[in-house]
C-alpha cells in the first residue's frame, strides 16, 4: 500500500515522501514529523520510496530513493535509505536558503541561541542530544540558517543524527525499524526531536552564544572565552559554500559575532558540558 | 604603475598599502582578512591589526617607525625591524598591493 506524507518544509525547501511501503513511508515521516507541514505547490520536490519485496516473506529486499524522478540512492536496508534521504535534506536546505547556512549544533534557551559550530565526528551531534534532553529547546543538530542582515535563526529541526560512539550514552533513543520490517543493526540512528522530549522543538530564535565544542576523550570538560575575531575565522570554516560568496558570508557572520558571547569547549564528559552551556545560558 | 616588488625586499623605504583585494573586519581590535582572491582568511592581533590601517601606500616604514616612535617612545630602529618583519609577512601572504611572495627557489 503507498503512503503518501504531508508536504513538509526543512527551513525553505519544500518536499513530499510518496514510499510504495506504507510502513517505510509512516515511519521516515514520524521522524520528520517536527518539520512544518504546508500546503504542496508547484515547488514542492517529490520524493519516492521504491522498495522491491521478496515473495517469499513479503520483506523488502532493496530499496531505492528518487527526487523528482531522479535516483539518488539505494540500499538493502530502510535505515540505509533514510539516512540518505536525511543527507539530501541536508544538502537541499543549504542550496535553497538565500542566506547563511552554518555547520553547527544549536539549541534555544527563551529565544536565545547556543550555535555550536563544529567539524564532522567532532560530537557536535551528541552535545545538542544531551542538551535537549536537558531542557533546551533543539533548533537543529546540523545546519544553522540566519535570517539576511540578522541574528535570527530559522530552526531545521531534522532528526538527530547519532553515530553509534555516542548511542550509549542515549540508550532510551534507540529507534524501532519500521512496522513489520526485520533489519540489522542500524549504522546511525536517526532521532525525532519529539522521541527525546515532548514540545522540544524552538521557534525563530536569536544567535547570543557562540560556542565551538571538540570532544577529547579523557580530557576535563573546559568552557575557554575567546576572542569575537577568532570566531569569526572559525564560524567561517564551519560555513557551507563559503568560498562561493565569501565577503558576503562574512559581513553576514560578522553580524552574528557581534551579537555573541563566544567560547570554545573542551568536552570530556556530556553531562559536564551541559552543565557548562547551563551555566553560561544563565550568566548572559 | 611601479613593477611589483618581492615579500622579502621590502625595507623601510617601502610605502605598504593594503592589498584592493583584501576585505578588512575588526573586531574588538583584532582583524579579519579575507583575501578575495585565494578565499583565505588571516587573523592579525589587535598590534597588527593598528599597523594594517596604517598602511595607506604613502607612509613609508621609516615614517610610520619614527610617528610610532614619537607617540609611543621606543627604539625606532627596533620598531622599524619590526614593521619589516610584520609586513614582509603580509607580503608573503599575498595581502599587500603590488608585492608577490618569493618562493624559495626564486632566492
Amino acid at each position: 500500500m503507498v503512503h503518501v506524507a504531508p508536504a513538509r518544509r526543512a527551513v525553505s525547501y519544500t518536499f513530499r515522501v510518496t514510499s510504495e511501503h506504507d510502513a517505510f513511508g509512516a515511519w521516515f515521516d514520524a521522524l520528520v514529523g517536527a518539520l512544518p507541514i504546508v500546503d504542496a505547490d508547484d515547488d514542492t520536490a517529490e520524493w519516492s520510496i521504491v522498495s522491491a519485496v521478496s515473495a517469499a516473506d513479503e520483506q523488502p529486499t532493496s530499496w531505492r530513493f528518487l527526487v523528482d524522478g531522479e535516483e539518488r540512492g539505494s540500499g538493502q536496508a530502510p535505515d540505509q535509505v533514510a539516512t540518505t534521504m536525511i543527507q539530501t535534506l541536508n544538502g537541499q536546505v543549504v542550496q535553497h536558503w538565500p542566506g547563511v547556512v552554518c555547520h553547527a549544533g544549536c539549541v534555544s534557551v527563551d529565544g536565545r541561541a547556543v550555535v555550536m559550530p563544529a567539524d564532522p565526528e567532532s560530537g557536535k551531534s551528541t552535545l545538542t542530544c544531551g542538551l535537549v534532553r536537558a531542557g533546551f529547546d533543539y533548533v537543529t543538530d546540523e545546519g544553522v540558517a540566519f535570517v539576511a542582515g540578522s541574528t535570527q535563526i530559522e530552526p531545521y529541526p531534522k532528526p538527530l543524527s547519532l553515530d553509534p560512539g555516542s548511542w550509549f550514552l542515549f540508550p532510551e533513543l534507540e529507534p524501532e525499524p519500521p512496522e513489520g520490517i526485520v533489519a540489522d543493526e542500524m549504522a546511525q540512528w536517526q532521532v525525532a526531536p519529539a522521541t527525546i522530549r515532548r514540545a522540544a522543538v524552538s521557534g525563530p530564535c536569536d544567535a547570543r552564544f557562540l560556542v565551538f565544542p571538540e570532544y577529547v576523550e579523557g580530557a576535563d570538560t573546559e568552557l575557554v572565552p575567546m576572542s569575537r575575531a577568532e570566531a569569526l575565522v572559525e564560524l567561517a570554516k564551519n560555513t557551507f559554500e563559503f568560498n562561493q560568496h565569501s565577503r558576503a558570508s562574512l559581513d553576514e557572520l560578522e553580524l552574528v559575532v557581534r551579537a555573541c558571547v563566544c567560547h570554545r569547549l573542551t568536552v570530556g564528559s556530556l553531562d559536564d558540558a551541559v552543565d557548562c552551556i547551563r551555566e553560561l545560558t544563565r550568566g548572559a | 604603475m611601479p613593477d611589483p616588488v618581492s615579500d622579502r625586499s621590502i625595507d623601510g623605504r617601502f610605502a605598504p598599502a593594503r592589498g584592493e583585494h583584501v576585505h578588512t573586519v575588526v573586531l574588538d581590535g583584532e582583524g579579519v582578512l579575507l583575501d578575495e582572491q585565494e578565499n583565505r582568511l588571516h587573523l592579525l592581533n589587535v598590534s597588527a591589526t593598528l599597523l594594517w590601517q596604517l598602511y595607506d601606500g604613502a607612509t613609508t616604514l621609516d615614517e610610520l617607525a619614527t610617528d610610532l616612535s614619537t607617540e609611543l617612545g621606543g627604539d625606532p630602529a627596533a620598531i622599524l625591524a619590526d614593521l619589516v618583519t610584520i609586513s614582509r609577512h603580509l607580503g608573503a601572504e599575498g595581502l599587500l598591493e603590488g608585492v608577490v611572495p618569493e618562493r624559495e627557489d626564486d632566492a
